[in-house]
């Protein structure tokens, strides 16, 4: 992977407040579609 | 991975990145017990909750924090620099995740996992400066959490 898909990933991942009362983890759905928008496919990047 | 957190586990984890992102570690369960006037027992009881909701990643036998992602609460091959402030990130996404979160400049330091030579990572005004490396993931990302320490 590249560094700036590194941090496009970083950055989407950690760019929520974790303080905030109504952060919760990402779903599976919610993760894999990231996943899929930085171009990270196939059955590496599989969370099934 | 589903469990609803309870007000308490809330109120904890806002504190642990409360405490991570003012002093780049987060806290432990003596310092977090004083912060929210809760006994330790309660405090090892949420930890033990948002671990197992995989918020939090703990210490084997201490039961303290070892990760807030992306923060590290120990030592690392992925140093983040931030205004002279010091902290680690658990891999080079949470090093760079470091800087997502706060939004602020750092200067990460880790070394090539093929030769060991020096690597430097730089964020500048929210974006990260080009930089010649390839980033590996050893671990397919279904297996992320089996263990989680080693990926």
């Amino acid at each position: 992977m590249t560094p700036e898909t590194t941090w496009q990933l970083a950055h989407a991942w950690y760019s929520a407040d974790r303080r905030e009362p109504g952060w919760r983890r990402r779903t599976v759905d919610e993760t894999e579609a990231l996943f899929v928008s930085l171009g990270l496919t196939g059955e590496f990047w599989s969370l099934r | 991975m589903t469990t609803n957190p309870t007000k308490q586990d809330i109120r904890v984890r806002a504190a642990v990145y409360d405490s991570a992102i003012s002093t780049g570690l987060p806290p432990k369960v003596k310092h977090l017990a004083g912060v929210l006037s809760l006994d330790e027992a309660s405090v090892r009881a949420s930890f033990e909750r948002l671990a197992a909701a995989r918020v939090l990643v703990l210490q084997k036998d201490s039961r303290e924090v070892l990760m807030a992602n992306p923060f590290s609460a120990v030592p690392t091959s992925f140093a983040v620099i931030l205004d002279g402030m010091l902290c680690y990130g658990n891999c080079i996404w949470d090093a760079l995740g470091i800087p997502a979160m706060l939004g602020r400049d750092a200067l990460i330091r880790s070394s090539c996992a093929c030769c060991g030579d020096a690597m430097e990572l730089s964020v500048s005004a929210g974006s990260l400066e080009p930089v010649d490396a390839t980033i590996h993931f050893a671990v397919p990302v279904r297996r992320w959490w089996q263990d989680i320490v080693y990926t």
